[in-house]
């Protein structure tokens, strides 16, 4: 296109990534914030107790209730809170559906020890946030998988050809030099993109993995034709879910299932037991599975089934079979990082933001070469260009202080507030228009526009590091009671938000003290002396920490 | 845990170290020569093998595999930062990472 | 795309060669994976969970092609004449019956 390989593809990365990179850097914040999808829950619902129970209570309890809520179902399903996924005992239940409909279902997280619901307050929690970065929100979820989709690949070109167009990817591996202007972007963005580069590549990868048979039904029907019935022949062959057990309609009480941890408990070890999955509950032909902790990126776990009158040990299923499904199995495996402990869960929530910075950097690289040209045109810079600094703006500040608004709005709302968790989410995208609004008022003024970055960016910083403050002020859980109680979940939260605060505040006071405060107050400014206030465009990288 | 994040931070500095313009920018009053210079690269990957096998037989290959790769953006990203503007404390943390490490 | 084309034959450039590589290219992606998908000598479902895997790779290498070729036309011909070949062949591979 251009002449030369490698310059037709830095235009594809610049163009490829610009166009999509505002939806890129929402798909990416949300989805690393995912990566603390349950703790976050448990922060936004402070109200829960700690479970301290034993397996056996927990089962007892659980059994229990579901033999009030659901007798009768086609599945009931326990997770026992033996891991981070389950902080609480959660039960699920799903009643037989009318001809090839799916029942109606159920799940209510209990407490343990007494056996009553808990509720807590009403809350999206982590779980709305990590949603979001496959379903975005106020949309029906086929258009936006299809958003994300096509923005996912956008991305994987901008990896790729990022890839080829980078000079010195060894020489360059450390390189960073600030107070340069547009080089040090440019290095920045390299940094963050080269050093975490396997993540960038396995996390966009295994996005499109996942909803592939969405993005790419004609493989699939051009084999098993189409329809319902020809996806779902495809399902069984591929996960071999051929020994669903029929419902026999006789009625046989369920075997103990506390035997049947235990037979579990005994091969794998104690805390091994991730959930227990029954099929036909109280009926002859009852099946119980118990399934193992994740412990590598494989997503399937290992299982072992039940006879679920009897108590028999069936069979002992292996995680994954053949080939192709190892490799997608780990590709999701890798994506989700269910198995990662609490080191590698930081490490994943690191390389999140770091693949959100290299986003950032990016789009603002830029703006950052291209904006002393166009504020020497006459007619000041181009609707084009202003569109595209206002963005960034209102996109890389505001996301976050929006995200700080959903946390704000959980514990400011009131209690009984019936659509409540609805609100939080109208509340974090009512301040993203709302800062959008306040960059696209910084549009005719792009020669002023780091003065307006500074303002954004001291406001994140007081929606950060205040979120301690409103939490002790409206629960209990207080920062100082957390770290004397040793609840590290509360008290890593806030510090969390601490420390965000503290690095909005220290991006905004560095760019402050660089711009020259003397910028003159005229909007449309002549042509002549205007490349002076430009050189101090930001150096600092908002979220490189 | 920490021990890996130390291997993997001096397996980037000497690797760094290896290369002249960090080199000055860590160690400015002193000159590199080629053939140490050779020395420490040698070194780095000989020390990148070494984090790898410490990392797969902590947490098993699979997980292993996904830590090196984790605590070498988090060490790389370090460094970059630190080699502009705190070199010492880069240079002290090779002391000071693995006898963190031990407590 | 060089500098001294004029804007709006530049913009159509642009247009046609985005147009290409977006649709051009899923329809090469899909096209070789069904291919694929019936010539990989593994059980159906693996063949074409094999297919699918790789399709998103091929796909971004047909991006990349079409933006690095020197002419529009080559760009497309480079996606037409590829799929038409492999999709014939997909389709005498089916009703032959040497695939389901």
């Amino acid at each position: 296109m251009k002449n030369g390989f490698r310059q037709s593809m830095a235009w594809v990365h610049t163009w490829g990534g610009l166009s999509v990179g505002w939806i890129l850097f929402f798909v990416f914040l949300t989805g690393t914030l995912g990566y603390f999808d349950t703790e976050i829950d448990r922060w936004m619902k402070p109200e829960l107790p700690k479970d301290t129970s034993t397996m056996e209570q927990a089962l007892t309890v659980a059994e229990a209730r579901l033999e009030q809520k659901a007798v009768g179902a086609e599945r009931w399903f326990i997770s026992p809170p033996t891991n981070r996924d389950n902080p609480n005992l959660r039960i699920f239940w799903q009643m037989p559906g009318e001809e090839g409909k799916r029942g109606i279902t159920g799940n209510e997280l209990l407490d343990s020890t007494t056996g009553d619901a808990l509720s807590g307050r009403a809350t999206g929690g982590g779980q709305t946030l990590y949603r979001m970065h496959y379903a975005l929100h106020y949309l029906p979820t086929d258009v936006a998988y299809w958003i994300v989709g096509i923005c996912s690949m956008f991305m994987l070109v901008a990896i790729i050809t990022g890839i080829v167009i980078h000079k010195k990817i060894f020489k360059d591996f450390f390189t960073f030099r600030p107070q340069k202007g547009q080089r040090s972007w440019l290095d920045i963005h390299n940094l963050l993109s080269v050093t975490a580069l396997p993540f960038h590549f396995m996390i966009t990868y295994s996005g499109l993995i996942f909803f592939a048979f969405t993005y790419m039904p004609l493989i699939v029907s051009s084999s098993y034709g189409t329809g319902e019935d020809a996806e779902q022949a495809f399902f069984d062959e591929l996960f071999e879910e051929t020994d669903k057990a029929e419902r026999a309609n006789i009625h046989a009480d369920l075997a103990s299932l506390s035997a049947m941890v235990a037979i579990a408990q005994s091969q794998w070890g104690k805390d091994q037991v991730r959930y227990i999955d029954i099929a036909n509950p109280g009926d002859a032909n009852a099946r119980v599975s118990i399934g193992r902790q994740l412990d590598s990126p494989l997503r399937s776990s290992p299982e072992l089934v039940f006879d679920g009158v009897s108590g028999e040990l069936l069979s002992n299923k292996a995680a994954a079979t053949s080939a192709p499904r190892t490799v997608r199995d780990t590709f999701l495996g890798l994506h989700e990082g269910l198995f990662a402990n609490i080191t590698l869960r930081w490490l994943y929530f690191l390389s999140g933001l770091l693949g959100t910075a290299m986003i950032a950097t990016g789009m603002i690289l830029w703006t950052v070469k291209r904006r002393p040209a166009q504020l020497k045109q006459a007619k000041g810079p181009d609707v084009g260009h202003r569109l595209v600094e206002s963005l960034n703006l209102g996109t890389i500040v505001g996301l976050p202080i929006a995200i700080a608004a959903y946390f704000w709005a959980n514990r400011l709302l009131a209690v009984d507030f019936a659509a409540r968790s609805e609100w939080e989410v109208h509340s974090m995208f009512l301040v993203w228009a709302g800062t959008l609004i306040y960059s696209f008022v910084a549009w005719p003024v792009v020669r002023n526009i780091t003065r307006h970055w500074i303002h954004l960016l001291w406001l994140a910083a007081a929606a950060y590091s205040l979120l301690p403050v409103l939490n002790a002020l409206t629960t209990d859980r207080h920062i100082t009671r957390s770290l004397i109680n040793g609840d590290w979940l509360f008290a890593a939260i806030d510090l969390t938000f601490l420390v965000t605060g503290i690095l909005f505040a220290f991006t905004a006071f560095k760019l402050q003290h660089r711009v020259p405060q003397a910028a003159p107050k005229k909007r449309a400014a002549p042509a002549a002396n205007q490349h002076a206030i430009e050189p101090d465009a930001p150096t600092t990288p908002q979220e490189a920490v | 845990m920490l021990l890996a994040f130390a291997l993997a931070y001096i397996t980037c500095i000497t690797l760094c170290l290896a290369m002249n313009r960090h080199f000055q920018q860590l160690l400015p009053n002193q000159k590199i020569s080629p053939k140490i210079a050779m020395l420490l690269r040698n070194s780095g990957w000989i020390l990148l093998l070494l984090t790898i096998i410490y990392c797969t037989k902590l947490v098993g290959v699979a997980v292993g595999l996904v830590l090196v790769l984790g605590l070498f953006s988090a060490a790389a990203c370090l460094l970059a930062l630190l080699l502009n503007y705190a070199p010492r404390v880069a240079l002290g943390l090779v002391v000071a990472a693995p006898l963190a490490s031990l407590l | 795309m060089k500098k001294t084309l004029p804007d709006n034959r530049y913009r159509w450039q642009i247009a046609f060669r985005t147009l290409a590589a977006i649709l051009g290219g899923y329809a090469l992606a899909n096209i070789s994976a069904i291919l694929l998908s019936y010539l990989l000598p593994m059980p159906k479902s693996d063949a074409v969970m094999t297919g699918i895997l790789l399709s998103f790779a091929i796909y971004t290498c047909a991006i990349m092609w079409v933006f690095a070729v020197q002419s529009v036309h080559k760009a497309w011909l480079g996606l037409a004449i590829p799929s038409l070949v492999m999709g014939a062949a997909a389709l005498l591979v089916k009703f032959t019956g040497v695939a389901p």
